[in-house]
C-alpha cells in the first residue's frame, strides 16, 4: 500500500516532467507543473502518515498556495503573449535569444 | 476494504494522467486533468487528511481547472488534428522524465529510511481540523504569514500584468 | 664629482631621446637636437680641462663565489687624453653634422642625433672605464650606434646591406671577447685591470687563450686582415659618421684597450707575434687596395685600416705608447680628411675620383686644408703624422726586424702613392678658374681646427708627452731624410707621370683584388647564411608566434559564439536543463552516499 502509492505519486509526477518538456501548447505545459505538483503532494501525504504528527497538511497547504500563485501569473502571461504573437506555441517565447 | 480502494485509485489516476498527456485535444487534456486532481483527492480522503483532500477539490479543481477553461475559451486554438503535432521532442523528454522515476524510486525504495517508514504506515488516524489550526497557528504561523504575503504579492501582479491590455495593441 | 660625469655623459642620449617625441614643425626648435648635445659635451669637456683630481668610482655589479664584478671607472691621464681627443673631434663633428643634416627630412633628424649622442657617450665611457666589463658593455655600444648610423638612410638596400654586415661582423667579434672576459674572471678571478696587470706580472697564470679570444675581438672591431670587409662597406652611412666613428674612435677603442692592459699581454710572446703579423699585413695590403680603389671615401677606409696595423704593429714589438701616439695624431688628420671629403662629395654629388677631377682651387682655404691633411696622410716631416709613424718605423728598425721593415717601406710607398692620388686628382691647378662658392661657417670651422691640429707635429707631440712618456727612441738625421726623400720622389714621380702609372699599374689590379680573398668568403656567408636565417626566422615569427597568439581570441570568440547558442531564450530548454541537473544530483547522493547502498545491499 505504501510502495504503491509511491510510486503512483513518482510516476504521476514523472508524467507531468514528460508534459512539462515535450509539450508546445503552452496550457499543456502548465497542466504538466501541476500534474508534476500534485504527484508530489501525494507522496507528501504518504510519507507524512508514517509519522506521528499532522506535519504533512501545513507543506501541503503550502505547496498548494505556491501552486496556485504561479499557475494565476502564468496564465496572465500566457494569455498577455497569445495577444501579441497571435500564438499558442512554447517557443515565440524566446525574445532572450542572443544568435 | 481500503487497500483495494487505495490501489483502484491510483491505478484511475495514473490512466487519466496518461490520458492528459496523450491526448491531441486540448479541452480533452484539460478535463482529464480534473479528473485525475479528483481522483487524487479521493486518494487523500481515503488515507485520512480530510480537509486537505477537500481543499483540493474546492482551490485545484474549482480554482485552477476553472481558469484553465478560460483561458482556452479566450484563446481559440483548440486542437490540434494528430497527436504528433503536441509534441516537441518527445523522445528527449521520454527519457528524461524515465530517468527521474527510475532515479527516485530506486533511491527511495533501496535506503533503509523508507523501508523504516512503511512499516509504521498506517492510515488509521484521522486527521481533525482542530488539529490542524492549532499546530498552525501555533507551530508554523511563519509559513502562514509567508502564503498570505505570497497570495497578495500574485494579486498585485496580476493586476500589474492586466494593466497593461491598451497600450500593447 | 666622477659620478656626476658619467651622468652627465650620458644625459644626451635621453634628451634627445625625449625631443624626438616632439613634433617639430609647429614649434620650428629642430636645432635643438643639435644644440643639446654640443652644449653639454663642451661642457664635459670643459671640466675635463679645468679639474685636476678626479677620484675613481667604483661601482659594485655582482658577485659571484667571492669574486667581485666592480665597475670601475678611472679618471687619469693616460684615460683622460684619450677622452679630450674624442670630445674634440665629436663636438667638431655635431656643429659639422648640424649643417650636413638639414639636407634630410626632417623626422630623421632626432634619431641621427639620439645615436649620435649613444655613440659618443658610450666611447667617452669606454675611455675612462678601468676593468674590463664595462669595456666591454660600452663595446657593444659602440658596434650598435655604428649599426644604426651606417643604416641612416634606410631607404637605401644597399646601405642596409652594408650595416648589417658590419654589425654580424663585430658581434661576431664580440663573441670573442665575452668568452675572453668570461675566461678570465674563472681563472683570474677579478676584471679589474689594474689588479689582472699586478698579477700577470707575479704569477704564471694560464691567460694566453682569453687573451687571444679578446685580441680576435679587438681585431674584427677594428677591421683587421680577416675581418675587413665591414670598414669600406661602411662609408655608405652619412660622412660625419664615417668621420667620427670609422677614422677616430671606435675602429680605434681596440687599441685603447690592448694599451691598458699591456702588462698582460706582454707575458706571451706569441699574442705579441700575432699582433705584428696581422698589423704588418693589414698595413701593407690596405695601402695597396687603396690605392686602387676609384671612390674617395673607400681610398680613405683602407687608409684607416692600414694606419691601424700600423698601431697594432707597434703594441706587438712592445712599444705601447707609440701605438698610443700614433692613434692620437691618425684621429685628427683623418677625420679632417673625412669630412674634407664630405664637403667634396657635398658639391659635386658624387665620389668617384674621376668625376672630382680638378675641383678645388689652390689658392682657396680648402685647397690649404687639403694640403695640410694629405701631406699629413703620407707623413711628411712636421706635421702631425709623421713624427708617430717615423717612430715606429725606427724602432722596428732598431729591434732587428729587417724583413718586416721592408714591407713596411713599401706601404710607405704605396700610402705616398694614394696621398698623392687623392691631391693631385682634387687640385686644379689653374689659377684662372674661378673658386668655388663661399662655403658655411659651420663646414669650415671644423676643419680649421683640425687643419691647425694635424699641421704642427711638435704641437701634438708635446701635448702628449705631457699626460705619456714617450720612450726614447732611437733615430738620426739620415733616417729621417732617407724616409722623407723617399716620401717626395714617389709624390713627385706620381705627378710627373700621373698616367703611366695609372695605367700600368692598372694591370696588377686583379692582384690586389685577390689579396682580400676573405671579402668573397663574407659575402657568401651573408647571402646564403644570414639571409635564409633572416627569412625563417621573419616566417616563424609571422605565422607561428603571431599565429599562436591570435589563434587564442579566435578560439575564444568561437566557443563563446557557441556558448551563446546555449541561451536561446526558451524557457522549455532551462526547464529540460534544471530537471536534468536534478536527476544527476539525485544520481550523485545515490552514489556517493554509504548508507543508501548499505541499506540496499541488506
Amino acid at each position: 500500500m505504501f510502495m504503491s502509492l509511491i510510486y503512483t505519486s513518482l510516476f504521476i509526477s514523472s508524467i507531468g516532467i514528460f508534459m512539462l518538456l515535450s509539450k508546445k501548447h503552452i496550457l499543456s505545459i502548465l497542466i504538466g507543473i501541476e500534474l508534476f505538483l500534485n504527484g508530489i503532494n501525494l507522496f507528501f501525504i504518504t510519507i507524512c502518515k508514517s509519522f506521528s504528527d499532522d506535519i504533512a497538511n501545513i507543506f501541503i497547504l503550502f505547496i498548494l498556495v505556491i501552486t496556485a500563485c504561479e499557475v494565476a501569473i502564468g496564465l496572465a502571461i500566457f494569455l498577455l503573449n497569445q495577444r501579441i504573437n497571435k500564438t499558442i506555441d512554447i517557443n515565440s517565447l524566446d525574445r532572450l535569444r542572443d544568435n | 476494504m481500503i487497500e483495494v480502494l487505495i490501489y483502484l485509485f491510483c491505478l484511475l489516476s495514473i490512466g487519466t494522467a496518461l490520458t492528459t498527456c496523450l491526448s491531441s485535444k486540448i479541452i480533452r487534456s484539460t478535463f482529464f486533468f480534473g479528473i485525475t486532481l479528483f481522483l487524487i483527492a479521493f486518494i487523500f480522503i481515503v488515507v485520512g487528511s480530510n480537509l486537505l483532500g477537500v481543499v483540493q477539490i474546492l482551490l485545484y479543481t474549482g480554482g485552477t481547472l476553472i481558469l484553465f477553461l478560460f483561458s482556452i475559451f479566450l484563446t481559440g486554438d483548440w486542437d490540434y488534428n494528430n497527436l504528433g503535432e503536441t509534441f516537441h521532442k518527445p523522445v528527449s523528454s521520454v527519457l528524461i522524465a524515465f530517468f527521474f522515476f527510475l532515479t527516485t524510486s530506486y533511491l527511495i525504495t533501496t535506503s533503509e529510511i523508507f523501508i523504516k517508514l512503511e512499516d509504521k504506515f498506517n492510515i488509521n488516524k484521522i486527521v481533525s481540523t482542530q488539529d490542524i489550526s492549532v499546530s498552525l497557528f501555533n507551530d508554523w504561523i511563519f509559513i502562514l504569514e509567508l502564503s498570505s504575503i505570497l497570495l497578495l504579492a500574485t494579486i498585485v501582479g496580476c493586476l500589474t500584468l492586466l494593466k497593461f491590455r491598451k497600450e500593447i495593441d | 664629482m666622477n659620478k656626476s660625469i658619467i651622468i652627465l655623459s650620458l644625459l644626451p642620449i635621453f634628451i634627445t631621446y625625449l625631443i624626438s617625441f616632439f613634433n617639430f614643425k609647429k614649434l620650428e626648435l629642430e636645432t635643438l637636437n643639435y644644440i643639446v648635445p654640443t652644449i653639454i659635451y663642451s661642457s664635459l669637456l670643459f671640466i675635463l680641462f679645468s679639474i685636476p683630481n678626479i677620484n675613481s668610482l667604483s661601482i659594485p655589479f655582482l658577485t659571484i663565489n667571492g669574486n667581485d664584478i666592480n665597475l670601475i671607472f678611472d679618471y687619469i691621464d693616460k684615460n683622460l687624453l684619450m677622452s679630450k681627443v674624442v670630445l674634440i673631434i665629436s663636438t667638431l663633428v655635431l656643429i659639422y653634422s648640424s649643417k650636413f643634416i638639414e639636407g634630410e627630412e626632417r623626422r630623421s633628424h632626432s634619431r641621427y642625433f639620439l645615436f649620435l649622442s649613444v655613440f659618443i657617450s658610450s666611447m667617452f665611457i669606454f675611455t675612462i672605464s678601468s676593468d674590463l666589463f664595462s669595456s666591454f658593455i660600452f663595446w657593444e655600444l659602440l658596434g650598435l650606434s655604428s649599426y644604426f648610423l651606417i643604416g641612416f638612410w634606410n631607404k637605401d638596400s644597399e646601405a642596409i646591406k652594408s650595416s648589417t654586415i658590419a654589425f654580424w661582423i663585430t658581434r661576431f667579434g664580440d663573441l670573442f671577447f665575452l668568452a675572453g672576459i668570461i675566461l678570465i674572471f674563472t681563472t683570474a678571478g677579478t676584471l679589474d685591470i689594474n689588479n689582472l696587470n699586478q698579477i700577470a706580472s707575479n704569477s704564471n697564470l694560464d691567460i694566453k687563450f682569453p687573451l687571444l679570444f679578446i685580441v680576435i675581438g679587438i681585431f674584427s672591431k677594428s677591421a683587421q686582415f680577416p675581418f675587413n670587409i665591414w670598414l669600406p662597406k661602411a662609408m655608405k652611412g652619412p660622412t660625419p659618421v664615417s668621420s667620427l666613428i670609422h677614422s677616430a674612435t671606435m675602429v680605434v677603442a681596440g687599441v685603447l684597450l690592448l694599451f691598458k692592459i699591456y702588462p698582460l699581454i706582454s707575458t706571451s710572446i706569441g699574442l705579441l707575434n700575432l699582433l705584428t703579423t696581422i698589423g704588418i699585413i693589414s698595413s701593407f695590403i690596405g695601402a695597396i687596395a687603396a690605392f686602387y680603389e676609384e671612390d674617395l671615401k673607400k681610398i680613405l677606409a683602407y687608409s684607416t685600416i692600414s694606419h691601424i696595423g700600423l698601431m697594432f704593429l707597434a703594441i706587438g714589438i712592445s712599444k705601447p705608447d707609440l701605438a698610443y701616439f700614433h692613434m692620437f695624431s691618425h684621429s685628427f688628420f683623418k677625420s679632417l680628411l673625412f669630412l674634407f671629403a664630405g664637403i667634396v662629395i657635398m658639391l659635386n654629388g658624387t665620389s668617384k675620383l674621376e668625376n672630382l677631377d680638378s675641383s678645388i682651387k689652390l689658392k682657396s682655404t680648402m685647397g690649404a686644408i687639403l694640403i695640410i691633411a694629405c701631406c699629413s696622410l703620407s707623413s711628411i716631416y712636421f706635421f702631425t703624422g709623421s713624427f708617430s709613424k717615423e717612430y715606429i718605423i725606427f724602432s722596428m728598425i732598431d729591434d732587428g726586424l729587417y724583413i718586416e721593415g721592408l714591407i713596411i717601406l713599401f706601404g710607405v710607398i704605396f700610402t705616398s702613392l694614394y696621398s698623392a692620388k687623392i691631391l693631385f686628382t682634387l687640385i686644379d691647378f689653374n689659377p684662372k678658374n674661378e673658386s668655388l662658392d663661399k662655403i658655411d661657417l659651420k663646414f669650415i670651422g671644423p676643419l680649421l681646427i683640425l687643419a691647425i691640429l694635424s699641421l704642427s707635429g711638435p704641437l701634438t707631440m708635446s701635448i702628449f708627452n705631457k699626460s705619456i712618456e714617450i720612450t726614447k727612441v732611437p733615430h738620426s738625421i739620415l733616417w729621417i731624410l732617407a724616409l722623407q726623400i723617399l716620401t717626395f720622389s714617389t709624390f713627385y714621380i706620381y705627378l710627373k707621370t700621373k698616367d703611366i702609372i695609372n695605367e700600368k699599374l692598372y694591370n696588377f689590379r686583379s692582384l690586389s683584388d685577390s689579396l682580400f680573398v676573405t671579402d668573397k668568403i663574407y659575402l657568401e656567408i651573408y647571402d646564403k647564411v644570414f639571409k635564409s636565417t633572416s627569412i625563417f626566422i621573419a616566417w616563424f615569427d609571422r605565422n607561428i608566434l603571431d599565429g599562436l597568439i591570435n589563434f587564442i581570441p579566435f578560439r575564444i570568440i568561437y566557443t563563446s559564439k557557441k556558448l551563446m547558442g546555449l541561451q536561446n531564450g526558451q524557457a522549455k530548454l532551462y526547464a529540460v536543463r534544471s530537471i536534468i541537473f536534478f536527476i544527476l544530483l539525485i544520481l550523485l547522493i545515490i552514489v556517493t552516499s554509504d548508507e543508501l547502498i548499505i541499506g540496499a545491499l541488506k
